[in-house]
């Protein structure tokens, strides 16, 4: 693990932000390195959603630098943006599901916007949805779906393209044990296979049994689990 | 590429209202367009036709000697234009004159003296003239000596000319008008369309798509829109001209009013520009909503 720690894929350096006068995030310094599984964390509002937002751009900076990959975000051109956001898979903390699709073309979207073959595409939207267990719902529409359901839909999207960062923006918030279960074992698995996953929740449960680094964030200030910012509780 | 057809395929049928609408206007466009082409380029053709047709006749100054016609048969003959010169002499114009009238003929029996003068008929190279140098033709061979005067229909020649001219000038200005028009209303629908799915076009985005690939299928909307419109339009052109043509032909009897429908390369450019229309109009409300 040694290495990776000197290779950071995402650096934030006093990073502020603002929604008007709302400040969000205030001072944000951290680096996340390569296949960490790190866990962001603090009471509804700390600004969790934000901070992964602006790593892939999803809100712009109000002040400070975000790096990815070695890429500062504040200088990366219009057209290079959907080539960094390819480098994440998203749960979004509201989905973000097309409600006009299906399930299935949901799923396919993000392997057909990379220009991936269509063969390949059916193959991997069907193992996807078969991991999270929707693959008897490919063809039905989101609004028709439980929240749980759509739910497993968002991770499958977000793991579909198997990208090198998994944001997981309270990926379980609407699961039972059970599934909760199974997803957080799903995303130790895609850690294990070498990406870096950053979970943003509230679940203590999960705090507990995820085992990685913790970020604690309250009305947007930072604090980590070690006063020296250093990892704990490896996996 | 097969997914972005089958993508905007989806999207028309999804937006069936408003893709029908902004076909429909490009077929109107083009409806309105295409008469006016059509009507110009029969018009246009009839008096290619006419030209090619054209006969000068000169006539010789009263008491002309048999020496000065031959002289000047040979100076019209040297005029750059001019295919055949044919001699008619008085007493054969009046015979030729006579034949026409047919049965009123005894009506000339009362005249003493031959009214008629010497002439010339001219026939120009089929073809290679046009109007001005009919025009330039005739001036030449008025200002040879023996000759009293030059006869070709000019007049109705040169108004139908400006006619043909102010026609075509109002079919530009009419067919522009509606084709910006069709391209306002082709930018609309894509800007509706793009407006009611803006949460989807932000989530592709979100995921990585990029504009092309976003905008791909509305490009292809556009495209279909503006070459279905133009096939429409013009197939409403075919259909009066059909009908036209058939009412035409059974009224009148010379071939020489036969109506023609465009050409090939008409029909082409014209679905070349609704197909045109549609692309510019989806690029421009694309370029709106991408802006931000
Ligand atoms: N688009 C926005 N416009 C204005 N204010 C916003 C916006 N997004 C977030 N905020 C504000 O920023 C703060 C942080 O929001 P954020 O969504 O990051 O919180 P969170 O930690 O994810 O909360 P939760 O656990 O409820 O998801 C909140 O006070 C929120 O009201
Ligand atoms: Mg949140």
């Amino acid at each position: 693990m040694e290495d990776h720690r000197s290779n950071p894929i995402v650096r934030m350096f006093h990073v502020h932000k603002n929604y008007g006068i709302q400040k969000s995030l205030v001072d944000i310094t951290l680096d996340i390195y390569r296949n960490e599984f790190i866990i962001v964390t603090g009471p509804s509002g700390a600004g969790k959603s934000t901070l992964l937002k602006l790593m892939y751009l999803g809100e712009p900076v109000t002040q400070g630098q975000v790096i990815v990959d070695g890429i500062n975000l504040n200088r990366i051109s219009r057209r290079r943006i959907p080539y960094l956001r390819r480098n994440f898979g998203i749960i979004f903390q509201d989905y973000k599901l097309i409600p006009t699709k299906t399930v299935f073309s949901n799923v396919a979207l993000v392997l057909e916007a990379t220009g991936e073959k269509r063969r390949l595409i059916q193959k991997k939207v069907h193992s996807v949805l078969r991991t999270v267990g929707m693959e008897h719902k490919q063809d039905a529409f989101p609004p028709g779906l439980s929240g749980g359901e759509q739910q497993r839909v968002a991770v499958a999207r977000a793991i579909a393209g198997s990208p090198r960062i998994i944001l997981a923006d309270e990926p379980t918030g609407s699961l039972d044990p059970d599934s909760t279960g199974n997803i957080m074992a799903l995303l130790k698995e895609i850690h294990h296979r070498g990406a870096t996953v950053i979970l943003a929740t509230h679940d203590r449960m999960l705090i507990e049994n995820a085992g990685g680094r913790i970020i604690q964030l309250v009305q947007g200030q930072m604090s980590q689990n070690d006063e020296n910012g250093q990892i704990v509780n490896t996996p | 590429m097969k997914s972005y057809i089958m993508r905007a395929l989806r999207d028309i049928n999804d937006n069936r209202f408003l893709n029908g609408v902004a076909m429909l206007t490009v077929a109107l466009s083009v409806l309105i367009a295409g008469a006016f082409l059509l009507i110009w380029t029969n018009l246009n053709h009839w008096m290619t036709a006419s030209e090619s047709n054209i006969r000068i006749m000169v006539y010789l100054k009263d008491g002309s000697t048999e020496a000065q016609s031959q002289d000047t048969t040979y100076l019209i003959q040297g005029v750059d234009g001019v295919q055949k010169v044919q001699f008619i002499s008085r007493s054969q114009a009046l015979s030729e004159f006579k034949v026409q009238l047919k049965h009123q003929a005894s009506l000339l029996d009362g005249l003493r003296e031959n009214p008629l003068p010497d002439s010339f008929d001219v026939e120009l190279k089929k073809g290679a003239v046009r109007l001005n140098q009919i025009e330039s033709i005739a001036d030449q061979i008025t200002r040879m000596p023996a000759v009293e005067s030059v006869e070709y229909g000019q007049q109705w020649m040169e108004r139908f000319a400006n006619l043909l001219n102010l026609f075509r000038f109002a079919g530009m200005i009419l067919g522009g008008i509606f084709f910006i028009a069709s391209g306002l209303i082709v930018a609309n629908t894509a800007r509706l369309v793009l407006y009611s799915r803006r949460d989807e076009v932000e989530i592709m985005r979100l995921v990585g798509a990029t504009d092309l690939f976003i905008k791909m299928p509305f490009y292809i909307e556009g495209m279909i829109q503006g070459a279905f419109g133009g096939g429409i339009g013009l197939s409403a052109v075919y259909a009066t001209y059909m009908f036209m043509s058939s009412k035409l032909t059974s009224d009148m009897v010379s071939g020489f009013w036969r109506i023609h429908f465009l050409s090939i390369e008409s029909i082409g450019i014209i679905i070349g520009c609704s197909t045109g229309i549609g692309l510019i109009g989806c690029f421009l409300s694309m370029k709106q909503f991408f802006r931000n």
